[in-house]
């Protein structure tokens, strides 16, 4: 097994490297010292994961639990332990310090034998493990003390890292880029056969142990396996759609649903679902994998497409009235009859046991049609959705106010000879969608931000104004789309009108700042005084301009949510 | 194979015992009786534990080991009332144990014994000074210390054993002479403990009249006493706070 303090010392190497060549280099030099046992983990570790994301698994780890681990491990107190955190902005630092000081640090067992054994990256791992499985009663006690084992069978150094992979935040900058190009170089393989394995396994762990054990005729081996999921291909806004048709010749042209994108997993009578994140949704959707099964005409199958919930009519619902189907627990079966789903199918990535992703898009279509028989039962239906080849512009204008006018976002342009690369956003799936609007909003609640901004504020609670009363209604909270020296500039301003009043961490701003916020949709909502809340708020910029009574007025924003409406 | 008859207070002090350490456990059973090894998940408390045939009722065993879940036995054993006696038969085939207590019978499932943490090595220590006294004394002791601090201090010097716990503004302490233990072994120890641990040990440790305490200078503490009547025995191993270098 691997001692951990090789991780921590390639991470520590890499810190302080800020060319990604150099990165490459230690990372595939860890790689190659790795035991293959261990290289699935430490894979990930480094790229700042525990689990695979696909595995649905979550570490569950909060910044509550680590800190009280941290303080029974070396006596400081969770006091000082926050108070430390937010003058270094960072968990690891924090931890090196807090184990580092001449303080009486909790000893284990470990230390009273005479070879005093080495923390290796498969128990820290396990650890991990325990800490996320555990559950039920005295379940915090039993995290917490596995977290304390690490903090105290650790060098400080080694601390430092299991801290914050504990957060799932190593801040050391290796991505899946650099990780893809160190399996190359540690193992000798072209990057190009490295990337493709990846697309089918979606898992850089199993790629890495693949190539060390096997090099090129195992990486070559790896393929889409059923109840995998597979990461989905993705789309970018394209500025000027109309010039990318006239580049492609002909493109494909489908409806870009109101909904929330689902992989379909067959496997004989087994239906499993994924969503957009690749978490199994699978028991939330008994409808959806009921309606697979009777539909989908094929022993094996990976389908892509969109569900959306709709109406008794069939006209699609609110995109939150999806999520609230995806996120059900209970009371499945009611909420099933009650938001009747539409699932449509646009691609299919693996069919009776053979991978179909390097297909041109128009086979794969083929494929899809053979084995999806549409059907329409009361409001729930699947199909595959429409798609139309063409390359005259007037007929793709016309197709995208269609899909608009049945309530839908917009239009997918696809080049109809593209394979499908899974997490891969390309020229390949363009989406046009009408524009985003923007509102200008009051800043009244301040939240103090977690990790990397936590000595800052990290998030912003915005209102509407209400001129016959000169109140401020809100309407949610924006923490995207601010950069790093932005949010010290808003930090700086806020601060001096915070007041000390605060609910669940969210204190009062005195309304005097104007943000212009960015949104795709206003939703009705029960959260916030205004009755609704902003759906992908991002923050646009600072109105220095306007004072909070020219910020817009509640009844602007009544009047965006009808239009929206109106769209439907 | 296990049958078995015991007094049910007897039994739920043992499982209270165990559940200071861990939440499931691995059972050794064997003609002489029963035995578990336990370490924390953190590494640093272990108990181990004994009870004798002597103690049941009705003893009758082969060798074989099981995987209980403390929480669950424990409950059970909430309904039952002191003088009951707890009849128990293992059902190896279906991995179950048949529990009959006050006239309910209850059907517990084990755990697989391969899933619980393997019996941890115990380090082999030399603990110059012993300590003998009333658990309810060190009891007493903690309960004043959790009061002001999350951990406490303890030592021999000369021939006065002492407890004490500093806070950020308060200390409190308690000596003992010889004259005021049962028995004393006198040498160099001092060492620091977390409340945490010693709270919960101190809790079955307080029946005991007599509780040794074997401890050395920064080196961890083993707290030993009888239970059922000298047929049975726990000891506590803690590890303690310690400078790190």
């Amino acid at each position: 097994m691997t001692s951990f303090n090789e991780f921590a010392e390639t991470c520590k190497a890499i810190e302080k490297i800020s060319g990604s060549i150099e990165t490459t280099r230690r990372v595939a030099e860890l790689l190659r010292k790795v035991e293959v046992e261990e290289l699935p983990l430490t894979t990930h570790f480094i790229m700042s994961e525990v689990f695979p994301a696909w595995s649905g698994k979550q570490l569950g780890i909060g910044t509550s639990l680590l800190y009280m681990a941290l303080s029974k491990a070396s006596g400081a107190s969770v006091k000082s332990i926050e108070a430390l955190v937010r003058t270094t902005g960072d968990i690891g630092e924090t931890a090196l310090l807090i184990l580092k000081e001449k303080r009486k640090n909790q000893a284990t067992f470990s230390t009273f034998f005479e070879e005093e054994p080495e923390l290796s990256i498969s128990e820290v791992y396990e650890r991990f493990r325990k800490a996320s499985e555990v559950s039920g009663k005295g379940s915090q006690n039993v995290k917490i003390k596995n977290l304390q084992y690490l903090f105290n069978s650790s060098s400080p150094r080694e601390a430092k890292y299991i801290a914050r992979l504990a957060l799932e935040e190593l801040r050391v900058g290796v991505g899946e880029g650099v990780v893809r190009d160190a399996i190359a170089k540690a193992f000798d393989v072209r990057v190009e056969v490295v990337e493709h394995a990846y697309m089918v396994t979606n898992d850089l762990g199993i790629v890495a142990a693949a190539a060390k054990e096997g090099g090129l005729e195992a990486l070559q081996k790896l393929g889409i396996e059923i109840n995998r999921p597979i990461k989905l291909m993705l789309s970018q806004i394209s500025p000027d759609v109309e010039a990318e048709i006239r580049d492609m010749k002909e493109a494909a042209i489908e409806w870009k649903f109101d909904g929330a994108r689902i992989q379909v997993h067959k496997n004989g009578d087994s239906v499993m679902l994924f969503s957009r994140k690749l978490e199994n949704v699978t028991n939330s959707l008994p409808d959806l994998v009921d309606i697979v099964r009777k539909h989908v005409k094929a022993e094996s199958a990976i389908l892509d497409g969109e569900a959306v919930a709709v109406d008794e009519k069939g006209k699609p619902r609110a995109f939150q009235e999806i999520l609230k189907r995806f996120r059900r627990k209970y009371d499945v079966e009611e909420k099933a009859a009650s938001i009747p789903i539409q699932l449509n199918l646009f691609d299919i990535m693996y069919l009776n046991g053979r991978t179909l992703i390097d297909l041109p898009l128009l086979e794969r279509r083929k494929a899809l049609l053979s084995c999806v028989e549409n059907s329409v039962e009361n409001s729930r239906s699947i199909a595959v959705d429409e798609q139309v080849i063409t390359g005259d512009l007037e007929l793709v204008e016309k197709i995208y106010h269609e899909a608009l006018r049945a309530g839908h976002e917009g239009i997918m342009v696809k080049n109809p000879e593209s394979v499908y690369s899974p997490g891969k956003r390309g020229k390949n799936w363009l989406k046009k969608k009408p524009l985003m609007e923007t509102l200008d909003l009051v800043v009244v609640g301040a939240e103090w931000g977690f990790g990397r901004r936590a000595n800052l504020l990290g998030s912003y609670t915005v209102a509407c104004y209400e001129p016959d009363t000169s109140r401020f209604l809100r309407i949610g909270k924006v923490g995207t789309g601010i950069n790093d020296e932005q949010l010290k500039e808003l930090t700086d301003m806020v601060l001096g009108l915070m007041g000390g009043e605060e609910v669940k961490g969210v204190f009062t701003v005195r309304p005097e700042i104007v943000f212009e916020i960015a949104f795709e949709e206003i939703q009705k909502s029960p959260n916030y005084d205004s009755g609704y809340a902003l759906r992908f708020p991002r923050f646009i910029g600072i109105r220095l301009d306007k004072s909070p009574e020219e910020a817009d007025p509640v009844q602007r924003v009544e009047r965006v949510y009808s239009q929206q409406l109106k769209r439907l | 194979m296990l049958k078995a008859a015991i007094n049910a207070e007897l039994l739920k002090d043992s499982i209270a015992a165990l559940a200071v350490i861990v939440d499931e456990v691995r059972f050794k059973i064997s003609q002489e009786g029963i035995s578990v090894k336990a370490v924390d998940p953190a590494n640093v408390a272990m108990g181990i534990f004994e009870l004798r045939a002597e103690a049941f009722d009705e003893y009758n065993a082969d060798e074989c080991e099981i995987g209980i879940d403390l929480n669950k036995i424990s409950d059970l054993l909430g309904l039952a009332d002191k003088t009951d006696t707890v009849k128990m038969e293992l059902d190896e085939n279906s991995q179950k144990l048949l529990i009959d207590v006050g006239g309910l019978s209850y059907t517990l499932s084990l755990l697989d014994p391969s899933t619980i943490r393997a019996e941890p090595r115990v380090p082999q220590l030399e603990l110059p000074v012993k300590v003998v006294l009333n658990g309810l004394d060190l009891r007493r002791a903690v309960k004043a210390s959790e009061k002001i601090s999350d951990h406490m201090l303890m030592g021999v010097s000369d021939d006065t054993f002492y407890m004490e716990a500093k806070g950020d503004t308060d200390k409190v302490r308690l000596e003992m002479g010889r004259d005021q233990l049962i028995d004393l072994k006198s040498g160099d120890a001092c060492s620091l403990f977390s409340l945490d641990y010693l709270s919960e040990i101190v809790k079955p440790a307080n029946k005991a009249n007599e509780v040794t305490l074997s401890l050395g200078r920064d080196f961890p503490i083993l707290i030993d006493f009888e239970i059922a009547n000298g047929a049975g025995k726990v000891s506590y191993l803690l590890a303690p706070r310690i400078e790190s270098d």
